[in-house]
């Protein structure tokens, strides 16, 4: 017998990070096209990109949905009936929105589900309630509703709700920041974040408040969301959608955390339980990818003091993407494009698509061409040994020695 | 001195009443409306309810028109709770309720349909199609809506000759940047009173000075000038604005309107206004809102791939040897003598015949197809990420 558990989401930022999500166990996937989403600086996808990435998840028994979320002036909103019209003609499985005039604009000219994205901010029942009016069929709820609320609005609603589960995290009300369209120039509703809520900055007490104090402060910046150790609650509370952030994000990251959180549903589904001995090193695998300090933000009770991330930007990581596989040659090696350096000699790591990473020391290092190398460099196409289970797309990694 | 009162030739202008002693000169500035912010259900809100209902009695007394502002953002807790204030709060008192949270708009249309809704599009709502939906949606019960700041003269033009209802526009006071439930400030400041401000600075942008504010429903951050269009309020008035907004709440209101007071009334240069406002201003996105022009910049758009005969992507480049390609386009297979050409970051664009073509094993093949690495003939000044396509 097999228990329900809910959809698993994970970041696309590119067509390879699509098929690495996937084939690292992501139920669906979230997707830019060039224009409309709020991820200028992603690589996004282009048309023929989407086509063939709808048709690899779908191969695979995946979705495809796509960022509509920008807030779009009047003339962003000419290109856009064609390019949903190009949606539905491959299929994309829903698209996600956060302007009433894009939701009434993909009403007009398709049949293409409509989730509402977590930068419109709903946060209640009644929120949710206009939304199904105006035809949104999910909800991707504002990062400050627990599961409790989430629950109750699904409950309250008949909407699908979405929750984050991991990553990245907004401090303001999502759509309510526009800290960088006036300081940076760049419309943050639009694609341009600039991130000023990471910097550091000096607060000083105003002299008639009766706050005389000064101090440098990352005030505003928010510790990264990670929910593996609620995952029992999100499906006791029915959240239909796991959802993961980060389409700026490294491969790494996004096999990882796909990885890591399917394997983990995967478990629940079989047993019905999460009493598993690989509870700790889920927990652990996500250390490895690169991360602020976790927290568990709104889903269990409201972020306090401890939900800030006080310290300067650095990316805390134990393990480094050194290469990905591109093509495996059958019974002779693996073919690896090199993304970081690594040594003859060194201890690696291949992730597989399920089960254990695959640890194994470099023999020698060589192209093709037959050139030995003691050291590889990122531009590299390396020849590596090949190990039963490797599959094109599967992540290497290794250690940072701290 | 008799001063003229303005008529016609300006918006009606409102402004927030936090003290009874605000009445009668805002009054004799010749403001038609407040904006009254109860504690619970408001984002500044100082007031208790009983205070609450009693300026709005007194407001209505003196000839102005009171608005009960309810403009916090709302989790379903939060909600229920201002359900059940709600039910203490008279609101037959106020012409209308004033509310952002598209989940008070929907309990007000349908708990309250005939108490009028001035409905805050601040945030986003820069498509005609986004107000259109608000219009069809709330009918006869939308008295006005409050347009955003980022929109430009000549797209705010387009929509006020559209716009069926009242509309409003923040005409002075503080920008609002940065809204979070969160409590940012009270760890490292403890103050007993409810409301903690700071100004804050980073090395990381020029500006200085953000004001910054906490209390009950979390952190606000400010941006360090002002907003005014003050002298374009005519100019506003002509293209259908209703209402100007002075936020004066930052600032020490009374001793302001002694001096800009015989302005206001007047509307005769009301842009001097602004000399007395404490902060220094800006006309933001009035003129032109190009926040989307940087973003060309955000990447190298010389690595996009354009669609049209792509093949793939360089992974290697062997001096003398060979460009190892992976092919990324599953419409387009690579053949021996193809014509190809080479598109490298920098920009450069270079060809080169496709005279061998090799599998990964380094054997001779006559085609690659999509998800392959395929060998061939080394060209000068590649790198890895060049973009490669078929020559038409």
């Amino acid at each position: 017998m097999s228990h329900w558990v809910p959809e698993l989401l994970s970041p696309a930022g590119s067509l390879e990070k699509l098929k690495v999500s996937i084939s690292y166990g992501a139920d669906a996937v979230y997707c830019g096209g060039q224009k409309f989403g709020l991820r200028s600086a992603a690589d996004n996808l282009t048309y023929q990109e989407l086509e063939e990435g709808v048709s690899f998840a779908h191969e695979n028994n995946a979705k495809v949905f796509v960022v509509l979320n920008s807030f779009l002036h009047d003339q962003d909103l000419d290109e856009l009936p064609a390019f949903v019209s190009f949606l539905e003609e491959i299929s994309v499985d829903a698209v996600i929105v956060s302007d009433l005039g894009v939701v009434r604009t993909v009403r007009n000219v398709s049949n293409i589900p409509i989730h509402l994205s977590t930068q419109a901010s709903c946060l209640n029942i009644q929120s949710a309630r206009f939304w199904k009016k105006m035809g949104v069929q999910r909800i991707v709820l504002g990062r400050e509703v627990s599961l409790e609320e989430a629950s109750l609005i699904k409950k309250e609603t008949g909407l699908e709700v979405e929750l984050f589960i991991h990553g990245s995290m907004c401090m303001a009300y999502s759509g309510n920041c526009v800290i960088s369209n006036y300081t940076s120039g760049r419309d943050s509703n639009r694609g341009g974040c600039a991130h000023s809520c990471r910097f550091e900055y000096t607060l000083e007490g105003k002299e008639n408040s009766g706050v005389k104090k000064e101090l440098k402060s990352f005030f505003m910046s928010s510790k990264d969301l990670k929910g593996i150790s609620v995952l029992p609650d999100f499906i006791r509370y029915g959240i239909d959608s796991l959802k993961i952030e980060g389409r700026m994000k490294s491969h790494l990251y996004a096999g990882t955390t796909s990885k890591v959180y399917s394997e983990a549903l995967s478990y629940f589904s079989k047993n019905g339980h999460f009493l598993s001995e690989d509870l700790y090193s889920w927990k652990e695998e996500l250390n490895k990818v690169t991360h602020r300090e976790y927290h568990e933000g709104n889903l269990v009770e409201k972020a306090g003091v401890d939900s800030i991330y006080s310290e300067r930007e650095t990316e805390e990581k134990e393990f480094v993407i050194v290469g990905l596989v591109l093509q495996v040659i059958h019974e002779n090696f693996m073919l690896v494009e090199v993304r970081s350096s690594f040594s003859s000699g060194e201890e690696l790591e291949i992730l597989p698509f399920e089960g254990e990473p695959i640890t194994f020391k470099t023999e020698s290092l060589e192209n093709v061409a037959g050139e030995k190398f003691e050291k590889t460099k990122p531009g590299l196409l390396v020849k590596l040994p090949l190990f039963e289970g490797v599959k094109k797309w599967n992540i290497i990694r290794k250690r940072i020695e701290q | 001195m008799i001063i003229k009162e303005a008529k016609n030739t300006l918006p009606s202008m409102n402004t927030y009443l936090e003290s009874e002693d605000q009445i009668l000169p805002f009054k004799k500035a010749g403001f038609k409306e407040v904006i009254l912010e109860p504690r619970e259900l408001s984002r500044m809100g100082r007031l208790k309810l009983d205070e609450l209902i009693r300026l709005a009695r007194i407001a209505v007394k003196s000839g102005l028109s009171p608005i009960l502002s309810w403009d916090i953002l709302m989790t379903e807790n939060i909600f229920q709770k201002v359900e059940l204030y709600l039910k203490d709060v008279p609101l037959e008192i106020f012409s209308a309720i004033r509310v952002q949270d598209p989940g008070a708009v929907e309990f007000l249309k349908s708990k309250y349909p005939d108490i009028p809704i001035h409905l805050i599009l601040e945030t986003g709502h820069h498509n005609f199609e986004s107000i259109s939906g608000w219009i069809g949606h709330l009918g006869v019960q939308l008295k006005r809506i409050v347009l955003s700041l980022e929109l430009p003269k000549k797209t705010l033009q387009l929509f006020l000759s559209k716009i069926p209802c009242e509309t409003e526009l923040l005409g002075l006071g503080r920008i609002l940047l940065f809204y979070t439930p969160r409590n940012l400030l009270s760890p490292s400041f403890s103050l007993k009173e409810e409301f903690i401000e700071v100004t804050g600075a980073s090395s990381e942008t020029p500006h200085k000075d953000f004001p910054i504010i906490e209390n009950r429903h979390g952190t606000f951050m400010y941006h360090p000038k002002g907003h005014n269009l003050l002298e374009h309020a005519s100019e506003l008035k002509g293209m259908g604005l209703n209402f100007l907004r002075f936020d004066l709440r930052g600032e020490e209101c009374i001793p302001l309107l002694e001096k800009v007071g015989p302005i206001l009334r007047s509307g005769i240069n009301l842009s001097n206004v602004k000399d007395y406002f404490s902060q220094k201003c800006i006309q933001g996105f009035f003129k032109a809102n190009k926040s989307d022009v940087l973003f060309k910049k955000l990447k190298n758009h010389r690595i996009q791939r354009k669609d049209e005969n792509y093949l793939g992507e360089v992974v290697e480049v062997v001096k003398k040897n060979y460009v190892a390609v992976l092919l990324k386009n599953p419409k387009e297979n690579v053949s021996l003598n193809d014509e190809l050409e080479f598109k490298t970051p920098e920009g450069k664009v270079k060809t080169q015949k496709a005279y061998f073509l090799r599998n990964a094993l380094l054997e001779d093949v006559e085609m690659g197809t999509h998800g392959e690495v395929v060998f061939v003939p080394h060209i000068s000044a590649l790198s890895v990420r060049t973009a490669v396509y078929k020559k038409s």
